[in-house]
């Protein structure tokens, strides 16, 4: 068996795939993706192409670096694959990993989920510019053969949908049988036409009349100020990445949950509706200077006299408050604290809604776990001292804004 | 926030009244630092101090940071014990290592 000159794009020959000994699972890369592998051994690095992949092992053509050893192969900085490499066709550079780990964000998996690799193969960059800016020529050959070259990508072979248009002059012209919807047409149309006049190409994301269906639009010029046009529709692409999305917010979830032992709880938008419909307002104000900190202090101190706080707790919740509200006027453009108390006065909430970019859902374990002015001196000492000296922190983050709770018992005593 | 200061024999004594938050942070810095350069040891007296958050010392903790660097002595006196509570809490009093003293 040899490997054949157009590997792995010759669709006749699957020398390549059968090298993997997977039987029929394994699947070409095609255009093959030129990926970092270290050597575990030596360190040595070096760029590779990768060919094939498979659940359990994947195909690397290396013709610089032999890869019999431990070895491991970066995708990106959160989805790495490690494995041992050996032979794959004799005679050839082409090198098989069995697969031994594959690490994705916080995951170790002993399998390659080719749903996960195929959403990394989609998130690179597509450019087609360098296929579309040679096409000087319109004439129905050329059209055809433009889409066969788009259509090898099999970055184009995942999405639902692609629409190839040539505009010219105001007139945009279908290249295939498929249009999109008129809608979608005319909105394209706006946004190309100063791109051609211009000679600037252009991505855009287009969203159809019912919100329903989510379109990338790339639009290359060519040097007779027309455009090519490559409409993708990419609405599965991005439920699948709020599933994943979804799925990491739970995860967090779950983990501050625990390492704060329940004491910050992220929330959904349905669950903070429901927190903030309990209770009775207090206090309403707006935070944009840091002037506004010490009117804060006084309203809540007496607004909460009722609730017949120790002074020592007061403080603490004072403290905690304060805390919040000056990350968000320190870090983003300010924004909004109310203060609600349970009819009976056994709590009190105080919730802060930040206009800026509030706080990322990624720095919250590194926020919560550190502590103290030896490791960080913004968000981190403010956010371990909330968790001091509240009873529950909540979170609520949506695209409206990021909302948090600061929660005190009328019968919890002070840290 | 208010201050008093006197200074003796390279001695520098700080006085704060009032609450040390982030609208007063950098100016409580700046006078430590004042008076930290021209003082071989400044003293801080925080008695009548009712209200900080990191904020409002932050400034103070990294002055008093460079003036031990350069060899000076800084101390922080007659802290209330809620105020202590706090500048524990925010990791203040172990990060520098220096001596704090409560109220009498």
């Amino acid at each position: 068996m040899i490997l054949c000159e157009q590997c792995p794009n010759n669709p006749d020959c699957q020398n390549c795939l059968e090298a993997l000994r997977v039987g029929n699972s394994a699947r070409k890369v095609i255009p093959p993706r030129s990926v970092r592998i270290t050597l575990l051994g030596s360190g040595q690095t070096c760029q590779v192409q990768l060919v094939t992949v498979s659940r359990t092992a994947i195909g690397l053509y290396s013709p610089n670096l032999p890869l019999h050893d431990r070895l491991e192969v970066e995708l990106a900085d959160d989805f790495r694959i490690i494995g041992t490499g050996l032979k794959g066709i004799e005679g050839d550079p082409y090198f098989v990993m069995d697969i031994d780990k594959v690490l994705r964000r916080q995951e170790v998996l002993d399998r390659l989920l080719l749903e996960e690799f195929h959403t990394w193969l989609m998130s690179k960059e597509l450019d087609l510019s360098n296929i579309l800016l040679d096409w000087k020529e319109r004439d129905d050959q050329m059209s055809r053969l433009i889409k066969q070259e788009l259509q090898k990508l099999s970055i184009l072979r995942q999405v639902e949908t692609i629409f190839l248009y040539h505009y010219e002059w105001g007139k945009l012209r279908s290249l295939g049988s498929n249009r999109a919807d008129p809608d979608i047409e005319r909105e394209m149309k706006r946004l190309v036409h100063p791109a051609s006049l211009t000679g600037t190409s252009l991505r855009e994301q287009l969203v159809s009349a019912n919100g329903e269906r989510v379109f990338e639009l790339y639009a290359s010029p060519l040097p007779d100020q027309t455009c090519g046009i490559a409409l993708i529709e990419v609405t599965a692409i991005i439920m699948e990445e709020r599933k994943r999305k979804r799925r990491e917010w739970e995860m967090y979830r779950d983990l501050l949950g625990v390492v704060t032992r329940n004491k910050l709880l992220l929330l959904n938008d349905e669950e903070l509706f429901v927190l903030l419909r309990e209770g009775r307002k207090l206090v309403a104000m707006d935070l944009r200077e840091p002037e506004d900190l010490a009117l804060l202090r006084k309203e809540f101190r007496y607004s909460l006299e009722p609730m017949k706080l120790p002074d020592k707790r007061l403080l603490q919740y004072l403290v905690a408050v304060n805390e919040a509200a000056s990350n968000m006027i320190k870090h983003g453009n300010g924004g909004s604290i109310i203060l609600y108390a349970a009819a009976d006065w056994s709590k009190c909430r105080a919730v802060i809604h930040d206009d800026g970019q509030g706080i990322v859902l990624e720095d919250l374990p590194r926020a919560t776990l550190l502590q103290g002015y030896s490791t960080q001196h913004s968000l981190g000492v403010g956010f371990h001292v909330m968790l001091q000296y509240c009873d529950r922190l909540y979170l609520g983050s949506s695209h409206a804004g990021t909302k948090l709770i600061l929660e005190c018992d009328a019968t919890s005593c002070a840290e | 926030m208010d201050y008093r200061a006197t200074e003796t024999n390279g001695q520098a004594t700080l006085f704060f009244t009032g609450e040390l938050d982030m609208a007063v942070g950098d100016q409580v810095g700046q006078l430590l630092q004042q008076y930290g350069e021209r003082n071989q040891a400044v003293r801080v007296d925080f008695q009548n101090v009712s209200f900080v958050d990191s904020s409002g010392i932050g400034s103070l903790f990294f002055t008093t940071k460079e003036l031990l660097a350069l060899g000076k002595e800084v101390e922080i006196v007659n802290v209330r014990e809620e105020i202590l509570d706090i500048l524990h809490v925010l990791g203040f009093t172990q990060a520098l290592g220096i001596s704090i003293g409560k109220a009498e």
